[in-house]
């Protein structure tokens, strides 16, 4: 499991703690090992995209980063490496260092957005489900993440483990 | 102020020989040559950089902070840009130390700008035996001096109007800046700022023309508001030109703000949410919507229209019915191609030229005139500007929404063929519908006045929701182009290229009409043009890059280098276009791409057809 941060308030709802595990892999072969692990369909993601899909016969979720670069959400511990070891792909993977704070959706939504910045070609109005955001809250680096978990909506901030107790502050202030 | 005039709003002074203020002026100066000056500017205000007689560079510094301790870091700049420089647009900064931004390109007229070069020095001059020479540098430290600012040897500066380039070898080279009179860099300041900026007085080298002239500087209120803009020259003959909107750029721009300039125009990236990826499928699965008005169109009319277009249009224009389009390219006597684009037939003497350059038009009319031909060439561009609507499920979104003109003798839309053409409405809305496109998709072309060109977007997005229609960025038409085998200006051809080796050998009509401008050298290129335009399946999931080679399997040589390179997303493939030399042009033969340096990783790719998508067009022609 990558972090568990405490819960919070936010704007009057509760923060929770974060209950999956990530793991990021990236390579000349990302895109191909994504293909072969989860399903065809991820070619079709842009980059700060998501979709549902299915590891060890438990569903997951699977961010795309960059073109070749991916980050998967575990419901619980498995052996993420040794499958994509296992498919002799040019690729590395390694578990997610990044603090993963979540958010009620609706106020962690409306909170971003009175909050966080963002670089003019990215946008949180609107900020639909299986999308991903990178943003800044008073300066600190945030990737927000709204996606379908377990058939609802969920919304994760992930940050460097320092900016964890800056980013929850700014969040309840 | 011996060097430097000044005048508040109030106490106007008049300099003639600069082009008017472009809004109410909050202060003016004249850097005399050979000088500098120091200036304050507040967050907010515009700082208008004047090359008064042209050729003329003016290196800028800016500080800020109340000790003046934040200055511009052009590494900084680069590093977070990925560009040598900014400009106006997207990618547009200066920044600082600390990463903030100082200053904004707003607009620039001249394009060509140095941020690699410390501002002139005297060790510049001494070692080229030349002392006591005003240097850019000791100007600096003179007017910073007040303000408590140490003097340094050497000014790391933005060197505005200074030409210089890195070349393959690494080394800088430098020549006489491309400024003409008047030519100017808008800057927005983003905080209160110290500015510095001279008027170089290098005049041991070709930097400023050898003569050094004044530089102009104005400062605009916050009030103010400008659009962002790059100036282009296209040709002598021609004004210049800053970057425009489209008529549908307004209702891009409330989807994106990734925008580029493209050919004159601020065309879309990608859009956010959907992307590259997303867009480019929502072409090839369902449909997308883009603006092409970037294109150039010539309406070519007279008695003569048809004899001109035959001599310089590598098609045979007479085969054309009314209504009917051609896709050829114009040739210069050594048959190669000038640009790339379809003509029109409109009417009895009407065609209408639609490419990529505005000196296109220049050419037609100079023939014209050469042959002392009855025909015009006038230059509609800022008449139509055009949305293509691409994607299998473009025709079932149109069907209902057009209502052909009754003199086409056609009223289902869905009986329109390839290249071929009707007007009629859209929602009451003029359009001239082509089944034309850029993406080897079955689509249409929409040609619109621009006064009606928002609503038409308007109706084409609401009618393609039903469609899960995206608009469509330039990122994912590229792709979607390279799969089609489809050429880029500049990649693919150039005025030194035939058509043979860019690929559209076919569009030469040699065997189908009379003679035309470069027939002789291409009767000739035919037989064996030095290299042939084909596909490349790569057996790698890395992306080739413009340039890079292409070998025989194990061989040092190269026989031929690409010249486009992306994943095909539908191929889920690496593939490429590339020109390689005609004895291995033969689809199914083995070659090798050399990434990097060429040596350090080759990987083998297969010859294809160019268009590696749908190579027989049954797509395009369903």
């Amino acid at each position: 499991m990558t972090n568990t941060i405490s819960a919070s308030k936010v704007d009057g709802a509760q923060t929770n703690s974060s209950d999956y595990w990530l793991w990021d892999f990236a390579g000349v072969d990302g895109l191909q090992a994504a293909i072969a692990l989860f399903s065809p369909a991820i070619s079709h993601l842009s980059p700060f995209q998501s979709l549902t899909a299915e590891f060890g016969q438990q569903p997951c979720s699977v961010l795309r980063l960059c073109e070749n670069n991916f980050r998967v959400a575990l419901p619980e511990p498995m052996a993420f490496d040794s499958a994509i070891s296992a498919l002799e792909l040019s690729v590395w993977v390694k578990p997610c260092p990044a603090a993963t704070l979540l958010l009620p959706v609706e106020a962690g939504l409306e909170r971003l957005r009175a909050i966080a910045t963002t670089k003019p070609i990215y946008t949180l109005h609107p900020f639909p489900c299986d999308r991903a955001v990178p943003a800044r809250i008073n300066d600190l680096a945030i990737l927000a993440w709204h996606h379908s978990w377990q058939g609802q909506p969920r919304l994760t901030l992930q940050t460097a483990q320092e900016n964890v107790e800056a980013i929850q502050r700014a969040l309840t202030s | 102020m011996s060097e430097l005039q000044f005048k508040s709003a109030a106490t106007a002074m008049s300099f003639d020989d600069v082009p008017p203020p472009l809004s109410h002026l909050v202060a003016e100066y004249r850097i005399e040559p050979s000088t500098a000056i120091a200036y304050p500017v507040k967050a907010g205000q515009y700082i208008q950089i004047i090359d008064v007689e042209g050729s003329q560079c003016s290196d800028f510094l800016a500080f800020a902070g109340d000790q003046y301790q934040e200055a511009l870091d052009s590494t900084v700049t680069r590093t977070l840009l990925g560009m040598a420089m900014p400009q106006a647009g997207l990618l547009s900064k200066y920044f600082s130390q600390t990463m903030q931004p100082l200053v904004e390109v707003i607009q620039d007229t001249c394009d060509r700008h140095d941020s690699f070069m410390l501002a002139c020095t005297n060790k510049y001059y001494e070692e080229a035996g030349y002392f006591d020479h005003p240097s850019c540098s000791d100007n600096f430290n003179t007017v910073l001096a007040p303000y408590g600012i140490a003097p340094r040897p050497g000014w790391p500066a933005i060197n505005f109007f200074f030409n210089t380039a890195v070349d393959d070898s690494g080394a800088i080279a430098s020549g006489e800046s491309w400024s003409r009179p008047g030519d100017y860099v808008l800057l927005k300041a983003h905080q209160d700022l110290l500015c510095a900026s001279s008027a170089c007085p290098d005049d041991i080298d070709p930097a400023n023309g050898w003569f050094p002239t004044p530089v102009h500087i104005r400062i605009y209120a916050a009030e103010a508001n400008f659009p962002k803009a790059i100036g282009r020259r296209a040709a002598r003959e021609l004004p210049l030109r800053l970057t425009q909107d489209s008529a549908f750029t307004p209702r891009v721009r409330s989807l994106t703000q990734n925008l580029v300039e493209y050919n004159g125009f601020w065309v879309p990236v990608s859009y956010p949410h959907a992307g590259d990826q997303a867009e480019y499928w929502a072409l090839r699965e369902r449909v997308a919507l883009m603006d092409l008005s970037a294109l150039r169109k010539f309406e070519v009319i007279g008695p003569d229209a048809l004899e001109l277009l035959q001599w310089t249009f590598s098609r045979n224009v007479a085969k054309l019915a009314i209504g009917q389009s051609a896709y050829g390219c114009l040739l210069n006597p050594h048959g190669g191609m000038i640009d790339d684009g379809i003509v029109f037939h409109l009417g009895e003497s009407a065609y209408r030229y639609v490419g990529n350059c505005d000196t296109d038009g220049l050419w037609l009319q100079q023939v014209a005139h050469e042959k002392d031909w009855s025909v015009s060439v006038t230059n509609s561009s800022d008449r139509w500007h055009n949305l293509a609507l691409q994607g299998p499920h473009a025709r079932d979104l149109l069907c209902p929404l057009v209502e052909i003109d009754a003199e086409w003798d056609m009223t289902d839309f869905s009986e329109l063929k390839f290249f071929r053409f009707v007007t009629g409405t859209i929602a009451g809305i003029p359009v001239l519908l082509s089944r034309t496109g850029y993406t080897g998709e079955l689509g249409y072309e929409l040609f619109v006045h621009p006064n009606r060109g928002a609503e038409l977007w308007d109706v084409l997005m609401q009618a393609g929701a039903a469609y899960d229609l995206l608009p469509l960025g330039m990122q994912g038409l590229d792709r979607a182009r390279i799969e089609a085998g489809l050429l880029a200006a500049g990649r693919e051809f150039n005025d030194l290229i035939s058509p043979y080796q860019a690929g559209i050998g076919w569009s030469v009509g040699l065997k189908t009409k009379p003679d035309f401008i470069g027939r002789a050298a291409l009767e000739k290129l035919r037989d064996r043009p030095p290299f042939v335009g084909v596909g490349l399946l790569l057996d790698s999931n890395e992306v080739a890059c413009g340039g890079q080679g292409v070998h025989p399997i194990g061989d040092r040589w190269r026989v031929g280098h690409v010249t486009s390179g992306t994943f095909s997303p539908i191929l889920n493939r690496s593939i490429a276009l590339a020109q390689v030399a005609p004895e291995y042009a033969q689809p199914g033969t083995e070659l090798e791409v050399g990434l990097m340096d060429g040596l350090k990783r080759r990987v083998r790719a297969e010859v294809g057809t160019l268009s590696l998508y749908d190579p027989t067009k049954s797509r395009v022609r369903a």
